[in-house]
């Protein structure tokens, strides 16, 4: 049985609750025709707009049949939200807009999450030069195909657990007779061959409420945010030596990647240290990740309980973790082919018109998103996912976060010629019909 | 007779139907209270089974007044269970939003019954608003970003509206004796 508190809820709080929820849809629709109407009020043609406005607050009302509301379109300057019919004709398609869709489309659930932008908060705009890559200056873009496949370790692999089991023991000063999986008050150190197309051996800091210093042969584990990049990376060198060392492993290189939020009192929510060796990477890592073996260091500097950030300066939760890869990158990370890459304003006009992905791409949901206008966007990069390149646009929404970081709306535009943008967009308000 | 009252009938007549009646009214919905705990579809759509099961054993000589009620508690319980257990495997797992209010096991049906007078009393005094975000944060383990979205206000203020309710609802709850 569980007994957290709300389980002990009443159903009549949970059946109110239910119903506030379903008629916040309705509301949502109607505060945006209050913010339509008096916008359409102030301009000229007054009285003409006030009817054409009644005669849509009329029309938009959802009826108690199976019908829903048409898109609304904004009224206040270009969005990302929702979609205007008259999508570009491309004549050279890579993909169709519903493969696009797809690629986002993970909960296929009602209340599924929908974004016509998600947020990112950071402590400066300079922090986004992370979170894109630089628009190339070519006229072509690579396609890659992502394998998720399962690989088993070959036989004859030397990675395994016996042959790094004592050594990791005794660098943590942990004496025990188990073997594959420990776990300690404070520690844990586990081995595993199982993880699609990798091995792990992994030990470090339970992440909640422990605030105990790693240390590995006497070396502290641990990393000061307050450092730069250049400065952090050579304070890891020791550790970085120690772990390759334990590991018979050459990984010289170091890539760190910190991660903000909105809520929490000063710095990083967690951060990544990454050793891994750039010349067996294959790829772009900012294209597919690492596909190659590495050594991975995560920080986590969030309380579990209620979020607040655990240390401003030296953070210590640590969970190491050594990644053996049983495939070569390219096997992981396949480059299928090269594709037009479209023009910033080519982008842009997709931008403009609401063809933007991100998640469940639904007119009648992007609709009731916080309108978001990303005209005079801020930035424009390019991301990765899932092997298909987008341009990736940024607007400061000028609403800081609580702990002081600026706030960035992101959405990302397919960077290749696609096709059935309009079909597919207007598919997607199938998913209302009954609800 | 309601569609609830239907589908109950057919699990008192031990009627096969009931679980297809009831996956075709609930299913989706169960998925997604499981799927907002596990965040994985395969674990969540064996909860799902496992509460038709479940029905199946008890009702009857159970006969809820609120098949979707009945359900979604079953699945919530099944669902924080399986959380549970995976992450005691890991020890290194993320926590689950619903322990953030921290657990209490009433010894008996008088002091739950009291949990609950607390519980429901304060979850009233406050705006349906409030009272939503809360619920959907904590019973059905929504995330905050989709919850500000869905009731039209920003990720900061929904987290100062469950910041806030949260320490309410401890300091009631102490006051009563109840401590978590």
């Amino acid at each position: 049985m569980n007994n957290d508190i709300m389980s002990y809820c009443g159903d009549s709080i949970l059946d109110a609750a239910d119903k506030y929820w379903k008629n916040a849809k309705k509301q949502a629709v109607l505060r945006r025709l209050t913010v339509i109407g008096v916008a359409a009020l102030l301009g000229a043609g007054i009285i003409a707009a006030a009817l054409l406005t009644a005669a849509k607050i009329n029309g938009l009302i959802p009826k108690p049949s199976s019908e829903f509301p048409e898109a609304i379109r904004p009224s206040n300057g270009t969005s990302a939200s929702p979609y205007d019919p008259d999508a570009p004709d491309f004549k050279d398609p890579v993909f169709t807009a519903a493969e696009i869709g797809a690629l986002f489309d993970e909960q296929k659930l009602e209340g599924a999450l929908t974004n016509a932008y998600v947020k990112i908060a950071v402590p400066s705009e300079d922090e986004l030069k992370y979170r894109c890559m630089p628009v190339p200056q070519s006229d072509t873009v690579g396609i890659y195909k992502i394998h998720t496949e399962n690989v088993n370790k070959a036989e004859n692999d030397p990675f395994t657990m016996e042959q790094f089991w004592n050594k990791v023991c005794a660098g943590l000063g942990v004496k025990t007779d188990e073997r594959g999986e420990w776990h300690g008050d404070d520690l844990y150190i586990r081995f595993s061959d199982n993880e699609h197309y990798f091995s792990t051996f992994s030990f470090g800091c339970y992440t909640g409420g422990v605030n105990k210093k790693l240390t590995f042969d006497g070396i502290g584990i641990t990393v000061d945010q307050t450092m730069s990049d250049e400065e952090m990376k050579d304070s890891l060198k020791p550790i970085r030596d120690k772990l390759c060392d334990t590991f018979n492993a050459d990984l010289p290189d170091i890539y760190i990647e910190r991660r903000y939020g909105e809520y929490g009192q000063y710095g990083c929510e967690d951060l990544t240290v990454t050793f891994y060796n750039a010349k067996n990477s294959g790829v772009d890592i900012n294209i597919c990740g690492f596909c190659s073996d590495m050594i991975r260091i995560n920080f986590t500097n969030r309380e579990n309980y209620d979020g607040a950030v655990v240390s401003r300066d030296v953070l210590t939760r640590a969970q190491v973790q050594y990644y053996h890869f049983h495939c070569e990158p390219e096997a992981i990370c396949e480059h299928t082919g090269d594709a037009r890459l479209i023009s910033i304003e080519e982008a842009e006009e997709l931008l403009y018109k609401g063809y933007v992905f991100g998640g469940h791409c639904c007119p009648l949901c992007m609709a009731q998103q916080e309108k978001i206008s990303f005209e005079n966007y801020d930035k424009v990069g390019i991301v990765y996912f899932k092997g298909v390149p987008f341009y990736a646009f940024f607007k400061n929404l000028h609403c800081d976060a609580q702990n002081g970081n600026a706030v960035y709306a992101r959405t990302l535009v397919a960077a290749v010629e696609i096709s059935g943008y309009e079909e597919y967009f207007e598919s997607q308000k199938e998913f209302h019909k009954g609800r | 007779m309601s569609a609830d009252e239907y589908i109950i009938k057919l699990f008192f007549d031990r009627d096969r139907r009931a679980i297809e009646e009831a996956d075709q009214k609930y299913g989706k919905y169960l998925l997604t209270v499981a799927y907002n705990i596990l965040h994985n579809e395969q674990d969540g759509e064996e909860c799902v089974n496992d509460t038709y099961l479940a029905a199946w054993n008890t009702i009857p000589p159970e006969k809820p007044a609120s098949l979707k009620r009945y359900l979604c508690s079953i699945i919530r319980n099944n669902a924080i269970s399986k959380y549970r257990s995976q992450n005691a495997r890991k020890r290194y797992g993320a926590a689950l939003c619903i322990d953030e209010l921290g657990e209490y096991a009433a010894p008996d049906e008088r002091e739950a019954a009291a949990i609950r007078e607390v519980l429901d009393g304060f979850l009233k005094s406050v705006s349906r608003r409030d009272m939503t975000v809360f619920v959907y944060r904590y019973y059905y383990a929504y995330p905050v970003e989709q919850i500000a979205a869905h009731l039209g206000l920003s990720c900061s203020s929904t987290y100062k509206i469950l910041d806030k309710m949260k320490e309410q609802l401890r300091q009631r709850l102490n006051k009563e004796g109840i401590t978590v």
